[in-house]
C-alpha cells in the first residue's frame, strides 16, 4: 500500500489495517468493540455495520409506509440557528427492512452476561433472551425487581454495555436501521448524536463547568451556536426550576435532585429521536416530576420513542403505552465489572 | 460517520534495542475526536506518541498525515525539514512537563508569537497581538505576555504550551499527560480549558494518559495498552463501564473514589 493510494476510498477502507491488533482467540461478544477481540476475522468496514438494504428490495413488496399524520397537539420545537437536527420524525423516514413501519427500536433475544475475570473468574448474567419494540410516539416502562437488569438494558440500547448476544436495531434516519450490537465505536457515536438521548440515574459532573454549560453542551455539540444554546439551556431549566443563580454555578454542589434535573435537562435539551430513561425523577418531588413528566409527553408528541425505567410512580402511569417485565436472570443478580458503582 | 481519518497508523512497531517498545499498533484519528491511549507507566503509550508524531521511526508499520491540503503523507518518509514545518505549523505536541515544549530563554509572549513567525508569519505586530489573544483564551493575564516562562506556576506553564501549540491553529494535537503532575484544582481547569478548545477548534488529538478519568472526561475513544499491546479498544465509556480483558478490568477497580 503506497501513500498514495492509502487514504482512498470511502472512509477507513484505505486502512485496512486500521485498528486491527493481537486478536486473541478468545470468543469475543458479538462485534461492537473493534477486531482486538475478533479472531482472525476481517475488519468490517466503516457503514458496514449499518443495516445494509438488499439490493433486490425494490422487487420485494414492502409493507406500505404510512405518512406520518400530525398528532394532536404536537408542537416541534421552533428551529435553533445553525442547528443541525434530524427531521422531526414519525418513523423511519427511509423504512429500513428490518423496522417495521414507525419502529425506533427493536431488541431481539438480548442477553448480557458479566465475566469478572478478577473474581474467579465469576460470570454473571444481567439480561437473558430480552425483546420487545418501540415505536415512534410511544413510551415502553421496563420493570422488574432490582438486579433484572433494567439498567443494564438501557445502556444495551445505548451502547455503553456490549451485548453478549442478540440485537438492538436502533432507526437512525436517513442512515436506515443501526445494529447497536455490530456497529464499530464511530458508528455508535454518530448515533448517540442524531438519534439517542440518554438519562442515568446520576450526573457525571464536570469540574468547573456551569450548569448552563453543562446544559447548554449537547445543543452546541449538534451546532447551535453558543448564545442560542444557552438562551434554550435556561429557559428548559428554568422549567425544571433551577433558577438563574444556580444556573451560573457548576452543580458540583447542587442537591441530588438539582443536579438529576440538570441531568435531565441536558437529555431532554434537543429533540432526540429516542430517549432512554433510567430512573428520570428517583429523587425528584411531586411538582417536579410532573414538569418532567410534562416534558417527556412533549417528546412523544414530536414523535420521540421513549424507554424508561419508572419503578411503577404514579405519575408515570399515564405517559407509558406498553410495559416490558423483567426476571432476574437464571444465575442471580448482575454487578457491573466495575464493582456496581453507578455514580457516573 | 462522514469523514475521513487525518492520521492512520498500521502495524506501528517500535524497538529500543532487543526491548519491544510498541507493538503492531494499529489506530485511527479522524478531525473533532479525543482518542486516549491509556495504560500504566510502561506501557508503550508515549512510545506510540512519538512515533505517531514522527519523532521516533517505528521498525515495522507505518503512519500517514492527512494534510490541510488533503495530501497523504508518510510521516516517517519526510525530510526532516519538512517534518519539523508540519510540527511548527499543522501538528502540535503538547508534554507532559512544559518545560520541554518551551522556550524558556524568550519571554511567554515570544514562546507563542516564535511558532506564528517560524511557521511562516512575516508580520511581527500579527504575531504579537495573536499571542496576547491566545494568552487571554488559556487564562494568563496580559500583563504576564512580556515575563519569562520561568517566573510561571506550574499550572500556568501548562496553559503557555497549549497557547504555543494552538496558535497556528493545528489540525492534530499531541497530548502526552498533559496533567499529570499539576494539582488537582489546576488539573481540573485545565481539563476543561482543552476540552473547550478542542470542540470550538474542532481538532483532533491522541491523548496519552495513565489517569482514566482524564480519559473519560477528554476523550471519545479509549484503547488500552499493556506491554506495548493494545490489548482493548472501543468508545471511552463502554470500555471504562464494561471493560473485556482481565487487564482492563483491573485498570477500572482500581480507581480511588473521591
Amino acid at each position: 500500500m503506497d501513500s498514495e493510494t492509502a487514504f482512498a476510498g470511502a472512509g477507513t477502507s484505505g486502512f485496512t489495517g486500521a485498528e486491527r491488533h493481537s486478536a486473541r482467540g478468545a470468543p469475543g461478544p458479538v462485534g461492537g468493540r473493534q477486531a482486538c477481540r475478533a479472531p482472525a476475522a476481517p475488519m468490517p468496514e466503516l457503514g458496514a455495520s449499518r443495516v445494509p438494504l438488499p439490493a433486490d428490495s425494490s422487487s420485494e413488496p414492502r409493507p406500505p409506509f404510512p405518512s406520518p399524520e400530525p398528532l394532536p397537539g404536537a408542537s416541534f420545537p421552533e428551529p435553533l440557528p445553525g442547528a443541525s437536527f434530524p427531521e422531526p420524525r414519525l418513523g423511519a423516514s427511509f423504512p429500513d427492512p428490518r423496522l417495521g413501519p414507525g419502529e425506533m427500536v427493536r431488541a431481539e433475544g438480548l442477553s448480557k452476561t458479566f465475566v469478572l475475570h478478577l473474581s474467579g473468574p465469576a460470570v454473571l448474567k444481567a439480561l437473558e433472551d430480552v425483546s420487545f419494540s418501540v415505536r415512534a410516539g410511544e413510551c415502553l416502562a421496563v420493570t422488574g425487581p432490582s438486579g433484572s437488569g433494567k439498567s443494564s438494558l438501557l445502556r444495551c440500547v445505548y451502547g455503553n454495555y456490549l451485548p453478549t448476544s442478540g440485537d438492538v436495531l436502533v432507526d437512525d434516519g436517513a442512515n436506515g436501521a443501526v445494529s447497536v450490537a455490530r456497529a464499530g465505536p464511530r458508528d455508535i457515536l454518530g448515533l448517540r448524536l442524531r438519534t439517542l438521548g440518554y438519562v442515568s440515574q446520576f450526573l457525571r459532573v464536570i469540574p468547573r463547568v456551569s450548569a448552563l454549560d453543562v446544559v447548554a453542551e449537547p445543543l452546541e455539540a449538534r451546532g447551535v451556536p453558543r448564545d442560542a444554546a444557552r438562551r434554550r439551556a435556561a429557559e428548559l431549566l428554568g422549567r425544571l426550576n433551577i433558577p438563574g443563580r444556580l444556573q451560573a454555578l457548576p452543580p458540583a454542589t447542587f442537591s441530588g435532585g438539582e443536579r438529576q434535573r440538570v441531568n435531565l435537562a441536558r437529555c431532554l435539551v434537543w429533540p432526540a429521536p429516542v430517549l432512554l430513561l433510567d430512573e428520570p425523577t428517583a429523587s425528584l418531588d411531586p411538582a417536579n416530576e410532573r414538569v418532567v413528566c410534562e416534558l417527556v409527553r412533549e417528546a412523544k408528541r414530536r414523535g420521540a420513542a421513549v424507554i424508561g425505567i419508572f419503578h411503577g410512580r404514579d405519575a408515570w402511569a399515564d405517559v407509558t403505552d406498553a410495559t416490558c417485565e423483567l426476571r432476574p436472570p437464571s444465575c442471580g443478580a448482575a454487578v457491573p465489572p466495575s464493582g456496581g458503582r453507578e455514580d457516573r | 460517520m462522514i469523514g475521513n481519518p487525518v492520521l492512520a497508523a498500521s502495524g506501528v512497531t517500535c524497538l529500543y534495542g532487543s526491548r519491544t517498545g510498541c507493538a503492531d499498533v494499529s489506530l485511527e484519528v479522524h478531525p473533532g475526536e479525543i482518542l486516549a491511549l491509556a495504560g500504566e507507566s510502561g506501557s508503550g503509550k508515549t512510545t506510540v506518541l512519538k512515533a505517531l508524531s514522527g519523532q521516533l521511526k517505528p521498525a515495522a508499520g507505518r503512519v500517514l498525515y492527512r494534510d490541510a491540503g488533503g495530501a497523504e503523507l508518510d510521516v516517517h518518509a519526510l525530510t526532516e525539514g519538512r517534518r519539523r514545518l508540519l510540527m511548527r505549523t499543522e501538528l502540535g505536541f503538547v508534554h507532559q512537563n512544559p518545560r520541554d515544549g518551551l522556550n524558556m530563554a524568550v519571554s511567554a509572549g515570544a514562546n507563542v508569537a516564535d511558532r506564528l513567525l517560524s511557521g511562516g508569519e512575516r508580520g511581527y505586530g500579527r504575531a504579537r497581538s495573536a499571542a496576547l489573544d491566545w494568552l487571554g483564551r488559556v487564562e494568563i493575564p496580559a500583563d504576564r505576555l512580556d515575563d519569562r516562562p520561568g517566573r510561571y506556576s506550574g499550572g500556568m506553564l501548562q496553559r503557555l504550551q497549549i497557547a504555543r501549540n494552538l496558535v497556528t491553529a493545528p489540525r492534530l494535537v499531541f497530548l502526552d499527560e498533559p496533567t499529570g503532575g499539576l494539582d488537582a484544582s489546576v488539573q481540573a481547569r485545565l481539563l476543561d480549558l482543552i476540552r473547550d478548545l478542542v470542540a470550538t477548534l474542532k481538532l483532533a488529538a491522541v491523548l496519552v494518559t495513565h489517569d482514566l478519568a482524564v480519559a473519560r472526561l477528554l476523550s471519545q475513544r479509549l484503547m488500552v495498552m499493556k506491554e506495548g499491546m493494545v490489548i482493548e479498544s472501543g468508545l471511552t465509556d463502554q470500555v471504562l463501564d464494561d471493560p473485556q480483558e482481565p487487564y482492563t478490568q483491573l485498570l477500572v477497580s482500581s480507581i480511588l473514589e473521591a
